[in-house]
């Protein structure tokens, strides 16, 4: 409601028709309704995840200790790389270059599918070692966090190969929108569920 | 509004006034973050320890302001939060500053909690 | 009243507020029989009466949707209802149908299943109706004019007959059974119903403030977005210690705390656009049920839920009289004020009368209501002292029975003020003033 007097005032009233603000950001604002909920769920996810480790440090250290930070690691660039090429697509998109913008967002979907393999790969080792999502609740909660990233970035491949299918400008700003969100989501946990020890 | 350097650089700005960055500074914005990445990646490849390790506050301090920054800057420059998300944009570095205190508050108790003093 | 098949809406706000009644009246007698135990249990045990209790509950929040739909979807796509004669065949199958399992009920016919006790014949009945409903509804809306409100409400009303069906599979293990339970019971009003509120508030806002429909239109898609995204994955709030895997706790945890904020912005909407809009409106009343039913609703399933949402919590709770306080204030403040806002603007139009008996109205609106939160406060209470007791203390259940009896007793105190406010709603709705002959139509405000 603050954003929404404050962007009013001084113009005319045309809140009338407006978002509260959101329809200043790029991309539809439905879909930072949505951004805004996945960050509030993630964040309230990694903040449970602190408090958890509160309770068993003990436990959460010797859990810890069997994570691959490797594979983390690699997964965080794979994803700056295809958010690069998600940038490039709107630019592409801006300047008329609708090919262009396709291949870009093909091509920023295709770090999503690496980035799944390398978490299926990083999973399997899991399994193997006997570890599964009710092993104990370090492990619930990796499982739980990554694997609820893991299907929003299935979900953001989804997005953009329909945004890459009808690339108008504001269905690219819109799914780009969405999987930089997925991103930029994946950047906090890294560090705090791969790192912080 | 005063034209920041990251105003005169973009290379789109739509009617609404947001602005996503232009290829060069997604560019160097994709290398900061990278870099960082791939120095967090290296440090913790390199240490072998086998009895797990309770990090003190400044190291900690240290690996989650990076995260939080490199999701500043995909904030601010890929999803093209600028200045004309007015409030909005409070909001979003509000929530990265209440995940690294947060993420540090919970150090803290770990370390007073860990029977050896922190390394 | 633009379109004279709205007329058959008259049918189903009529039953359902006939429902109302028997749901209040065998509310009050499960009261009586709570504090006096042996009073009707032979001829009528207190099961039975729980029974048609809820049962009469859902049928008649259902029958006011149907009701509500018929009369909002007219105006909102501009054209006729696309068969008033099915519309009317549909509501006395369904008449016929809830008569049916409540004479069944009486004689001990039910699967005993809680809202989900009709039997087998009864639920095919049961879909058998909600088939006419969505062909008749559904085929209005593809003839018309689309709009935000009512693609919202029949996407939502196609999803109340699909969950339903979950209610045909009931599996032997009672883990597995509840699970299945809860997608019909928590996805219906914490998932699809609430869908129906935020749309049917939002109609009323655009009739009775004024405020481009454009502006309601983005607010009721962020009510959606909010309520899908907390509700579907809050149903782990449900799954915490009933033998379902440990990591619904998480998810429940979470998701299940977030589904406060649709409730929320559900109260700041309504506010927001009658301070904009103004409230010029004749109707009063139907102003007053409706930013009620947004604050009652936010009390309701908004604080009330989360008192006991959380897994840590509910460890100690579940299945108390805190459960029963909350069920009574969710289901009065968002789906009983949400259907009884409708009917109170709905009913001078259908029968072409100034909003009539407002202060009689208003009066129930307050007895009820104040009713119904003392309930909610003594239930509350017994149920923090049945919780300590019993499940702290371990103390026998019967004996912490007797321990809250004082409370009983004052929830059947305000079970009886809830029947006299209701009197006066239900005499207010559909008993016309003698003053009030004018037979003046009342316009219709500008959109
Ligand atoms: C519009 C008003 C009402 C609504 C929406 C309502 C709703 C409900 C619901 C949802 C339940 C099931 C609760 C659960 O599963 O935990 C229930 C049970 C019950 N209701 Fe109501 N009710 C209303 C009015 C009343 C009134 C006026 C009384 C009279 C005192 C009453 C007495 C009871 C009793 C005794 C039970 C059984 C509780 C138990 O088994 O422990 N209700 N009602
Ligand atoms: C209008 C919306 C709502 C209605 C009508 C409603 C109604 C009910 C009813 C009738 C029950 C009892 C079911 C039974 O017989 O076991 C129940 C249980 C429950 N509700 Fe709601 N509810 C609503 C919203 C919410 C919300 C938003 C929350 C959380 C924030 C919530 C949290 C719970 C929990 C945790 C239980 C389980 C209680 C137990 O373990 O015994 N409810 N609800
Ligand atoms: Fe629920």
């Amino acid at each position: 409601m603050t954003a929404q007097t404050q962007l009013s005032s001084g113009a005319e009233d045309n809140d009338t028709a407006s978002w509260g603000g959101l329809e200043l950001l790029p991309g539809h604002p439905i879909m930072w309704v949505l951004i805004l909920s996945e960050l509030v769920v993630f964040g309230a996810f990694l903040l449970t995840f602190s408090g958890a480790r509160v309770v068993d440090p003990q436990g959460f250290a010797q859990d810890q200790m069997q994570l691959d930070r490797l594979a983390g690691g690699i997964n965080t660039l794979v994803l700056l790389t295809s958010g690069l090429f998600a940038v490039f697509a709107i630019q592409a998109v801006n300047t008329g270059n609708i090919c262009r913008s396709r291949l870009w967002l093909v091509l920023a979907s295709l770090g999503g599918a690496i980035f799944l393999i390398i978490k299926m790969i990083e999973y399997r080792a899991k399994f193997d070692a006997g570890i599964g999502l009710e092993s104990s609740t370090f492990f619930t909660l990796y499982f739980l966090i990554t694997g609820f990233h893991a299907l929003h970035v299935v979900l953001g491949i989804g997005i953009l190969m329909v945004v890459a299918i009808w690339p108008s400008r504001i269905n690219v700003e819109t799914g780009a929108a969405f999987w930089h969100m997925v991103d930029m989501v994946w950047v906090l946990v890294f560090p705090v569920i791969y790192l912080v020890r | 509004m005063k034209k920041s350097l990251e105003i005169t650089d973009v290379a789109a700005i739509d009617m609404a006034g947001s602005c996503i960055a232009s290829v060069r500074t997604a560019c160097v914005v994709w290398g900061i973050a990278s870099i960082t990445t791939l120095i967090a990646v290296i440090l913790a490849l390199g240490d072998n320890a086998v009895e797990p390790i309770t990090l003190n506050m400044f190291a900690t301090g240290f690996i989650v302001a990076v995260g939080c920054i490199k999701a500043a800057l995909i904030l601010r420059y890929y999803l093209g939060l600028g200045p004309a998300a007015g409030s909005w944009r409070a909001m979003f570095i509000a929530f990265l500053i209440v995940i690294f205190l947060g993420v540090l508050a919970a150090q803290g108790v770990v370390i007073l909690m860990t029977p050896q003093a922190a390394s | 009243m633009k379109y004279q098949s709205q007329k058959v809406a008259l049918y189903y706000i009529y039953g359902a507020l006939a429902l109302f009644a028997a749901q209040i009246l065998f509310g009050v007698v499960a009261g009586t029989v709570y504090v006096l135990p042996n009073l009707f249990s032979e001829i009528l045990p207190f099961n039975v009466i729980r029974m048609i209790h809820t049962n009469a509950l859902i049928v008649w929040l259902l029958m006011g949707y149907f009701g509500a739909a018929y009369y909002l979807l007219p105006e909102e796509c501009e054209t006729e209802i696309h068969s008033p004669k099915l519309a009317i065949i549909q509501f006395w199958l369904f008449l016929i149908a809830a008569g049916a399992a409540v004479v069944g009920y009486i004689f001990g016919i039910h699967e005993g299943r809680e809202f989900l006790e009709q039997p087998l014949p009864i639920k095919v009945g049961i879909v058998v109706v909600a088939l006419m409903f969505l062909y008749n509804t559904t085929m209005t809306l593809l003839k018309g004019r689309k709009t935000a409100v009512s693609n919202v409400l029949m996407v939502a009303l196609w999803f109340v007959a699909l969950l339903f069906l979950f209610a045909f599979y009931n599996p032997s293990n009672l883990a597995v059974d509840k699970m299945y339970w809860w997608y019909v019971v928590h996805l219906w009003v914490e998932g699809v119903w609430e869908l129906i509120m935020a749309s049917i508030l939002a109609f009323l806002m655009i009739k009775m403030t004024g405020v481009d429909r454009e502006v309601v239109e983005k607010w009721l898609y962020v009510m959606v977005s909010l309520t899908l995204f907390t509700g579907i994955l809050g149903t782990g709030h449900h799954y915490y210690w009933i033998g379902t895997p440990g990591y619904w706790q998480w998810i429940g945890n979470v998701f299940s705390t977030l589904e406060v904020v649709p409730f929320f912005a559900m109260v700041v909407f309504c506010f927001y656009m009658v301070w904009k809009g103004g409230r010029d409106h004749p109707n009063k009343s139907a102003l007053l049920w409706s930013l009620g039913c947004s604050v009652m609703a936010f009390f309701g399933a908004g604080v009330w839920g989360f008192m006991h949402t959380l897994s840590s919590i509910n460890y100690y709770t579940h299945g108390t009289q805190v459960t029963a306080a909350h069920g009574h204030l969710a289901f009065y403040g968002a789906y009983v004020m949400l259907n009884l806002a409708i009917f109170t603007y709905a009913l001078p139009y259908l029968r072409g009368r100034e909003p009539y008996n407002q202060q009689l109205n208003m009066w129930g609106f307050w007895i009820t209501t104040s009713g119904m939160a003392f309930m909610t406060f003594t239930l509350t209470f017994a149920g923090v002292v049945q919780t300590h007791l019993q499940r702290v203390l371990g103390m026998n259940y019967m004996d912490v029975q007797d321990q809250v009896a004082l409370f009983y007793w004052m929830r059947l105190g305000s079970g009886i003020a809830v029947l006299i406010g209701v009197t006066f709603i239900i005499w207010a709705l559909v008993v016309p003033p003698r003053a009030a002959s004018v037979r003046a139509k009342i316009s219709q405000p500008a959109e």
